[in-house]
């Protein structure tokens, strides 16, 4: 046999014989492995939805708002998480490159919008005694309790606002890369479960226009039933009826009116006499910037409160009766919307016995 | 991931002797003279571009599409290995003066750990073919930088009074300590640089 | 049985790798973060070093001496290999903290001295026995050196969880460098120094 092949032959029968003693002790840890991810992962997600015991993965809903915000990329899964009865919030795994390496983590969010607890999965590339610290409970604590609602930045002192996070000291850079982490995660929770306008700004209004109130009610059948009455009036869209404890205080209703470029709708508020208690313009996208959503200023708005209701009139002079509403100077237009606004929730509130 | 910040990053931030560990045993045993340094410099450099583009091509087309991922060290390292052997016959025969002078260390460049080192963490970081060829000449240029800095250092040790029992590898070490502590000022360069 | 012994001491104290040889630079510095870690990558060393002098001696007669070192290189490659896949499998934070360096044993100088030195001209016991001294003796040093480290740069040392200064470690700040690379560096340069201070002192008594 010649030199070669003896040579080819035996470092190929070696080769073979530890590909085989591999590809045995392969197959003998890799479910081991496997499941060690697994692992981790759920107990990171237990972790950061206190709570929560089974998980459902999103990955349609991630898919959806990462096609619409590129930066969401970041965020690598998202999970729904269920408590033994209800859906308790979302969790968002996120990886980021951090100091030295790519840094992993988990975030949950709870259904009230705020940051449910966070959990670094992955740190190895930071450097021990200073990045490392990231994963100190402390740091990984003080998340908890954050808004989800818009993103957090990192301070180097202590914090002085709701939305900030104290860096580590000497891990700047470590720390700042756990702070882009959560906000992605919020981000993604904002363009999924989170997402919408937020509270509804007739609710706010109203509760701007009666401070004592503890409860608004909205009655939506009452609006439809007058409407069906008299077709003139579906300038109103919303009744709300305003209570402290038992009593009625109040009633609130929205109108709308043509304002200079686009609908605006006006939330007024009346009391128990039949007098408007305060008006409040909760959507004026179509105005001017600076012009036309002055209508918004108390100066406009407070020339409403304590009249009795009646049908208003704009007037660009100083008000003569009490039903003269002067409008803002350079925004006629937007004024008269806005008039017409409350004029359409007065009507309702005419048409329904001034309750 | 950008290729500039590769490159500064490998040669300075993560710089593979003064930040990563790699390669240090040729290190401390070669740069004697700046000469040596400079040309053992020039076949790392060579080495790790090559076996960083064969071994990504290995892990891409081989490995990962046939489940094989475990036989990573081992195919790396043969990979390395037989790189290395070819390495020296090429030498051998197109320039026999540079096969003279650098013949026993080019064996060694098998065993550097900055070799099997960096194809691992090209594969480790999931750089694309380009991008693990450019981390690989990075990482060479950076260790070639130590070399050859530290060779200079070692010649001027030959007219230094150095306590005898730090003569040879500890006072190495300690220098090498130093140099670590002087490139450590580079550590967040381009992150600031690059990332937001 | 007398040579046994020895093989199995040498690589102890006489031929420390660490220490005498100073073979194995890379882990020896990069995992000495700490004393636990130190200790689970002596143990892999140990093992792969063990297992592929027992191999690589008992094919000796075998491995046509031409190719010898290919076959050195995939024999000790499975064993790490092996390591690395139980490592990552039940010890998952060690593998994690040890990184590349798993993998990178492969190259590591002390095994394929070894087998190139001794196991590839030894019988088979006299090699295991080599191989767990010399394992032994990088172990030691490199849990040596990873405890100075963690002492003193981060003012305790934790094994398996518990802090064995307890709480508050010793009270002193910290000198982070320490545990940083310029540290290693350092810490192992001023202990082979001292090393060789206390060897040279002996000679001269003894002379």
């Amino acid at each position: 046999m010649s030199y070669i092949a003896k040579l080819a032959i035996v470092l190929g029968l070696i080769t073979a014989v530890a590909a085989g003693a591999l590809a045995y002790t392969n197959q003998l840890t890799a479910e081991q492995i496997a499941g060690q991810v697994q692992q981790a992962k759920e107990d990171a997600l237990k972790l950061v939805l206190p709570g929560a015991v089974t998980f459902r993965p999103e990955p349609e809903m991630l898919a959806a708002a990462q096609a619409g915000d590129q930066s969401l990329l970041a965020v690598t899964e998202m999970f729904t998480g269920f408590s033994e009865m209800a859906e308790i919030g979302t969790a968002y795994s996120v990886t980021v490159t951090g100091y030295g390496g790519p840094v992993a983590l988990m975030v949950g969010v709870d259904s009230s919008g705020a940051v449910a607890g966070m959990k670094i999965i992955d740190a190895a590339n930071e450097t021990p005694g200073l990045g490392a610290r990231i994963k100190d409970p402390a740091f990984q604590g003080t998340f908890g309790g954050k808004t989800a609602a818009k993103p957090l930045s990192l301070v180097k002192s202590a914090t002085s606002a709701e939305d900030e996070v104290q860096a580590i000291a000497a891990a700047t850079i470590s720390s700042s890369a756990v702070v882009r982490a959560v906000n992605a995660a919020t981000a993604a929770y904002r363009a999924t479960v989170g997402g919408g306008p937020g509270p509804d700004p007739k609710l706010e209004a109203a509760t701007e226009i009666f401070p004592e109130a503890d409860s608004v009610v909205p009655d939506p059948e009452r609006v439809q039933t007058a409407i069906a009455e008299d077709p003139s009036l579906e300038g109103a869209t919303d009744l709300y009826v305003i209570m402290s404890g038992e009593a009625v205080i109040g009633t609130a209703i929205a109108g709308t009116g043509q304002g200079y470029g686009g609908p605006v709708v006006a939330l007024v508020g009346f009391d128990r006499s039949g007098t408007v208690a305060g008006v409040r313009f909760v959507s004026l996208s179509g105005e001017t910037d600076g012009l036309g959503t002055r209508i918004a200023e108390p100066q406009f708005t407070s020339q409403f409160a304590g009249k009795p209701a009646g049908a208003f009139r704009v007037t660009t002079s100083a008000p003569a009766g009490a039903d003269e509403i002067q409008a803002v100077s350079g925004a006629t237009a937007s004024s008269r919307g806005a008039v017409a606004a409350v004029n359409a929730a007065i009507r309702l509130y005419v048409h329904l016995g001034r309750p | 991931m950008n290729f500039v910040a590769i490159l500064i990053g490998g040669i300075l931030v993560n710089n593979f002797i003064f930040s990563r560990f790699l390669g240090l045993c040729p290190f401390v045993g070669i740069s004697k003279r700046v000469e040596t340094a400079t040309g053992m410099s020039m076949a790392v450099v060579f080495v790790m571009a090559v076996a960083s583009a064969v071994t990504w091509a290995v892990q891409r087309f081989l490995l990962v599409p046939y489940g094989l991922e475990y036989l990573q060290t081992v195919s790396f390292i043969l990979v390395i290995a037989a790189l290395v052997q070819f390495v020296e016959m090429v030498m051998l025969k197109t320039s026999p003066g540079l096969y003279q002078a650098l013949g026993i260390y080019l064996p060694l460049i098998t065993t550097n750990c900055a070799v099997l080192g960096v194809a691992l963490l090209s594969v480790r970081s999931n750089y694309t073919f380009v991008e693990a060829v450019v981390n690989g000449i990075a990482g060479a240029l950076g260790w070639s930088l130590a070399t050859v800095l530290f060779a200079g250092i070692r010649e001027r040790w030959e007219i230094t009074p150095i306590p005898k029992p730090l003569e040879g590898f500890p006072i190495a070490l300690v220098s090498t300590g130093l140099m670590a502590i002087a490139f450590f000022g580079f550590q967040g360069l381009f992150k600031s640089l690059f990332v937001k | 049985m007398n040579r046994l012994w020895r093989d199995l001491t040498n690589g102890l104290v006489r031929e420390n790798p660490t220490f005498r040889l100073v073979l194995g630079l890379c882990p020896t510095l990069a995992v000495t973060t700490a004393a636990e870690n130190g200790f689970w990558m002596g143990m892999a060393v140990i093992f792969v070093l063990t297992f592929s002098n027992v191999f690589i001696s008992a094919l000796r007669k075998i491995i046509p001496g031409k190719i010898r070192i290919p076959c050195f290189i995939v024999v000790i490659a499975t064993f790490v290999t092996i390591v690395d896949l139980v490592m990552h499998a039940y010890l998952p934070e060690m593998y994690n903290i040890l990184g590349i360096f798993i993998p990178l044993i492969v190259v590591n100088c002390i095994i394929m001295a070894r087998a190139e030195a001794f196991a590839s001209k030894n019988p088979v016991l006299n090699a295991a026995a080599d191989g767990v001294g010399m394992g032994l003796g990088f172990t030691i040093a490199v849990m040596l050196i990873g405890a100075i480290r963690e002492l003193l740069g981060t003012g305790n040392i934790v094994v398996m969880g518990t802090a064995l200064f307890g709480a508050g470690g010793l009270g002193f700040d910290p000198a982070i460098v320490m545990i940083l690379p310029p540290g290693a560096f350092i810490t192992l340069g001023l202990l082979l120094g001292l090393l060789n201070s206390v060897q040279q002192r002996s000679l001269r008594q003894r002379g």
